[in-house]
């Protein structure tokens, strides 16, 4: 369960994936093809498209969570060692719409439930660091259904990045948010994602917020386009 | 209208997607075993009452040493639908050269009350079922009598200067157990011949009376003011042995009805919890789209009767498809069964299982009825005055229905005060694992703690779902020892594994004779004992009378003389409560008395301990000897148990001939030579058991396979109380899993914390229910069944170790579905309404 040893940076490439999904009558929806990608370590990417344009499907391929029906997905660290589906789950972190919390734990424990489940002694005191840097540290005795949507998606932010990943992927992160507050959420983000050194990889309708990643991608009638 | 349509779209929305699968199992199982129960109950008691009667004669029989006149019998027969006038007297009958002596019964023209007399028309032959006694003029005998006196049926002989003709051979009287065995030979004769007959012998004067369980009662309490000398033996008082075991399944049957009641309700609690959440919030929605509350509330009705058509209407009527079926199937081992239930009977469970879905359905249509969009609509938890609203309600309604359904308040008070009991307990124990359990481990990691602090923080639904668990388990480990316990009480007195040849005085050459006889015929002797004659006549040196503070059942055989054996070893059908056995007692070599272990409700009736010393008179020499031991029936062999054990050899210095007693399993071609074997040996004592065996046989199975039912319907709901509290976490645990997978962990991991919940959650429930069932033992054993609780520890604490691994199984992998889910999941979450 411990965190793999060799912490040199780690590479993510997508070589001509396609994917889609058959209807029961049989025929066959193609939600994109020949979508090749680079994403780096310490690189902000953001994709952006309509609903329904299959970004979080292409999110969950990137993360391993899928199996595209074309093309492949490798994950390389920079020393070279290739890693395996599982090998990199454990390198990766997530941060949610609905930000699924659980309501049973406290604020402080919602951050260190990662590490403790790894086994981490130091759990609390790092949850209690993160805390800090998304400004909740008042609120860690708190349970995390009186806090706000904000709030608590900076919770799951601060848990998303306490079990020190080398990706973050946030699907729609500020999607129940309102503007204000989607702008404080989004900051915060790229702060931990910066101070943390890893990737963040995000979906996002918000193009404003969108153009603060380093590479910015739109999925748009099947195939992925670079924004900039 | 619109009522019923969204009513329709709901119920059929939650059908689809199964969601309210677990609620519509709940109210139908419960339904549907409440509705068969009734009917089959009431087929079977109504079997069962009969088959009762059909060995006891009557519903009580009123025995008398003098004939009661004019005005007492009007008194009795007060207390009675029916009366039925019977005497007895010994007498020698004698034939030609012959003579024997025998039991004469008068029996007037009301005779039988129950059951019917199997009289034959030869000594071998079918026998036909009347339900009258001999005309005037006729007498009856039995067969052994018959071969005895060397008479044939339709030959005349004289009694008491009397003619009278045999006219059958007498093979079964009904109320010959209610007069306990003995083996006298019989003859029947009407009254008005009697009356003639019996001259100034000493007459019995036995009134069978066909009365219920108040006139009983009510008559029981006349004869206690009026008439103390008469002795009343009475089925509803359970004065009978047999009488008390019907009492006994009876209350078992109230019993086992209670807890299937109590479970539903746990069960139906548990699973409409969320299912009712996810209601209101979908009629929230409709009244913030304009809907009236009234039509929510309508609704809301029309929903509750779609489910009601979904569940009870069909329940009931396969209830009453199964009842046909279950007492056609039940015909071939008991012919006599029949479908007797009433319409009015399947109304009333019925009405009685719409009371307690509506009483759990009640907070719901309150909380529609007052709260506000808003309220509905929030994820807020319930404020306290509405959990106790949510609890409160349920509970009152239990009670009253239960108590109403059980139609025995004391039981109902009993079972719901273990139910206390339990509860607080099993929210002791939850207490004492989880809290102090995650106070060690919440500064450390890994999966352990972790599913501890879980548990912690759901302390409050936690304990919901460990009582759920922890209450099956009582009622089940409870079941389960009372099954073992009234199975070894019908083993106990079925004579099952005794032969259909009861001898209970044979001497050293009739026994000899009695073996080489048996393995002639190819029958099988079987647990024969030697004995000899006695009379306990002191305890510890004082006359037994004054030993005796009051009067006792045992007291009064004692002083007739008793039967005392000698035993190198226990004897096979014994177990020891008290003390040890000395089969090698020396008097050579050990000083003090020889040691005899007594019968245990012999021993706690005249009040006897180990140490004690006895005296008895055998063969008018006083011997001592000390109680060593005091033993108890144990089923698996022979009935035939002694109430003094002498242990060792049989004493040089008991001069009386040694006698014996056993039983001989006949052969089919055995049974044309024992008349035979009577001519022998005329003063041999023995009874043929055939008739009454198979009788006890088709009662115990009756009672042994309600037991059995009940045990099985109480597993099942067990098991739905189970399933329902684990659907009840289904979506959390969900979530959790999702959770850690997200976090980089696998499955296995996930495995792991389900595992570890489980085990804890087991171990509670588990040592929860064991001493709640403790606690039910002892209120329920002695109260309801006149039984002794005796826990055995042994079996218990195995019971205990079972259980909970077989919860803790039988919850991971009923959890499995959570395991299902992927971050995938959790991304693609969308909030669902119901």
């Amino acid at each position: 369960m411990t965190k793999n040893a060799d912490k040199s940076p780690l590479n993510i490439t997508l070589d001509n994936v396609g994917h889609g999904f058959s209807l029961t009558d049989g025929s066959e929806i193609k939600l994109f093809s020949d979508v090749s990608m680079q994403i780096k370590a310490h690189q902000v990417t953001s994709i952006m498209g309509h609903s329904g344009s299959g970004k979080s499907t292409l999110l969950a391929i990137i993360a391993g969570l899928h199996q595209p029906n074309q093309g492949q997905v490798s994950y390389q660290l920079q020393s070279g060692q290739t890693l395996n589906t599982e090998q990199f789950r454990q390198r990766s972190g997530f941060v949610f719409q609905h930000f699924h919390l659980l309501n049973e734990l406290d604020t402080l424990n919602n951050v260190a439930l990662p590490l403790r489940l790894r086994g981490d002694k130091n759990a609390f005191d790092i949850a209690a660091d993160w805390l800090d840097k998304v400004g909740l540290a008042a609120r860690s005795k708190q349970p995390v259904n009186r806090l706000s949507g904000g709030e608590q998606q900076r919770v799951a932010i601060a848990r998303a990045f306490a079990a020190e990943p080398d990706v973050v992927f946030a699907d729609e992160p500020t999607g129940s948010l309102d503007e204000m507050t989607a702008d404080k959420v989004f900051e915060v983000m790229f702060r931990c994602s910066e101070q943390n050194g890893n990737a963040l990889v995000l979906v996002t309708h918000n193009e404003e917020l969108s153009r603060q990643a380093t590479q910015q991608f739109r999925l748009s009638h099947g195939k992925l386009e670079v924004v900039a | 209208m619109t009522a019923i349509r969204i009513a329709w779209q709901l119920f059929w929305h939650q059908s689809k997607t199964g969601k309210n699968t677990l609620l519509l199992l709940t109210l139908f199982s419960l339904s549907f075993y409440l509705c068969l129960i009734s009917l089959v109950g009431s087929s079977v008691q109504q079997h069962l009452a009969h088959n009762l009667n059909e060995l006891l004669g009557a519903d009580s029989l009123l025995v008398s040493d003098h004939a009661l006149n004019e005005q007492q019998l009007q008194q009795v027969e007060s207390f009675a639908a029916k009366l039925s006038a019977t005497t007895m007297v010994s007498m020698t009958l004698t034939h030609k050269e012959k003579w024997q002596s025998a039991q004469i019964k008068g029996v007037d023209s009301n005779y039988p009350l129950a059951g019917r007399v199997r009289v034959a028309k030869a000594a071998v032959g079918e026998a036909l079922r009347l339900s009258h006694g001999p005309r005037v003029g006729n007498i009856w005998l039995d067969s052994v009598l018959l071969s005895r006196l060397g008479i044939t049926v339709g030959e005349q002989m004289i009694v008491a200067g009397k003619t009278l003709k045999v006219s059958g051979v007498l093979r079964f009287e009904p109320d010959r157990l209610i007069e306990g065995h003995t083996v006298k030979l019989r003859a029947m004769m009407a009254m008005n011949d009697f009356v003639e007959v019996s001259g100034q012998s000493e007459v019995k004067y036995r009134y069978l009376l066909k009365n219920d369980a108040n006139q009983q009662q009510a008559l029981s309490q006349w004869i206690e003011q009026n008439q103390p000398q008469w002795q009343l033996v009475s089925s509803a008082l359970g004065s009978h042995p047999l009488a008390a075991i019907w009492l006994r399944i009876e209350k078992f049957i109230g019993l086992s009805a209670i807890l299937l009641f109590v479970l539903g309700a746990i069960t139906l609690d548990l699973t409409s919890n969320r299912l009712l959440k996810a209601q209101q919030h979908f009629f929230a929605v409709c009244m913030s789209a304009g809907m009236l509350r009234t039509g929510v509330i309508q609704a809301s009705l029309w929903l509750f009767v779609l489910t009601l058509l979904a569940t009870l209407v069909p329940a009931a009527l396969l209830a009453v498809v199964v009842e046909k079926n279950a007492v056609a199937a039940m015909q071939q081992f008991f012919p006599a069964i029949v479908s007797n239930w009433q319409l009015g009977e399947l109304l009333g469970v019925s009405a009685l299982c719409l009371l307690l879905f509506v009483v759990n359905q009640l907070p719901a249509w309150l909380a529609l009825w007052r709260v506000s969009i808003t309220d509905l609509l929030s994820e807020t938890s319930l404020s306290v005055s509405k959990r106790l609203l949510r609890t409160v309600f349920p509970l009152l309604g239990l009670l009253v229905l239960v108590g109403y359904y059980s139609d025995n308040w004391r039981l109902t008070v009993l079972v719901l005060l273990v139910i206390g009991f339990g509860i607080l307990l099993l929210m002791f124990f939850s207490w004492l694992v989880i809290v102090p359990g995650e106070r060690l481990a919440r500064n450390k990691s890994g999966l352990l703690s972790f599913a501890l602090y879980m548990m912690r923080q759901r302390l409050v639904v936690k304990s919901a779902q460990i009582m759920g668990i922890g209450l099956s388990l009582i009622l089940v480990i409870l079941c389960l020892r009372m099954t073992d316990d009234f199975t070894q009480m019908f083993d106990k007195i079925t004579l099952d594994r005794d032969g259909d040849l009861l001898i209970t005085k044979a001497t050293e050459k009739q026994h000899k004779d009695l073996l080489s006889w048996a393995t002639k015929t190819g029958s099988k002797a079987m647990g024969f004992s030697p004995f000899v004659l006695s009379r306990l006549v002191a305890v510890n040196n004082k006359p037994l009378l004054q030993h005796t503070s009051g009067p006792s059942g045992s007291l009064s055989e004692l002083s007739n003389g008793v039967h005392l054996t000698w035993n190198q070893t226990l004897p096979s059908n014994n177990q020891l409560i008290k003390g040890k056995w000395k089969g090698q007692w020396d008097r050579a070599a050990k000083q003090g008395l020889q040691q005899l272990s007594v019968e245990d409700e012999v021993a706690v009736d005249i009040g006897l301990n180990v140490g004690d010393q006895l005296s008895f008179n055998v063969g008018g020499a006083t011997h001592d000897f000390t109680v060593g031991a005091i033993h108890q029936f144990k089923a698996g062999a022979s009935a035939m148990t002694f109430w003094f054990v002498l242990m060792g050899e049989k004493p040089a210095t008991l001069g009386a001939p040694s006698n014996y007693m056993g039983s001989i399993k006949v052969s089919d071609g055995g049974w044309d030579s024992v008349g035979q074997l009577w001519q022998t040996h005329p003063t041999l004592q023995m009874m043929p058991l055939k008739i009454v065996k198979q009788k006890l046989k088709q009662f115990t199975n009756t009672g042994v396979a309600i037991v059995l039912l009940f045990n099985v319907f109480i597993t099942l709901m067990s098991l739905l109380v189970l399933l329902a509290s684990v659907q009840g976490f289904a979506e959390d645990d969900r979530k959790r899993n999702g959770l850690i997978l997200s976090f980089g962990l696998s499955r296995r991991h996930c495995l792991y914390v389900i595992g570890f919940e489980w085990l804890i959650t087991a171990l509670i429930a588990s040592f929860g229910a064991l001493f709640g069932t403790l606690l039910a033992g002892e209120l329920l054993y002695q109260e309801q069944f006149g039984m002794d609780y005796k826990p055995q520890w042994l079996w218990l604490i195995l019971t205990t170790l079972s259980a909970t691994g077989g919860i803790a199984a039988l919850g991971i992998w009923l959890c499995r579905g959570s395991l299902k889910v992927s971050v995938t999941d959790l991304l693609n979450e969308r909030v669902e309404v119901a």
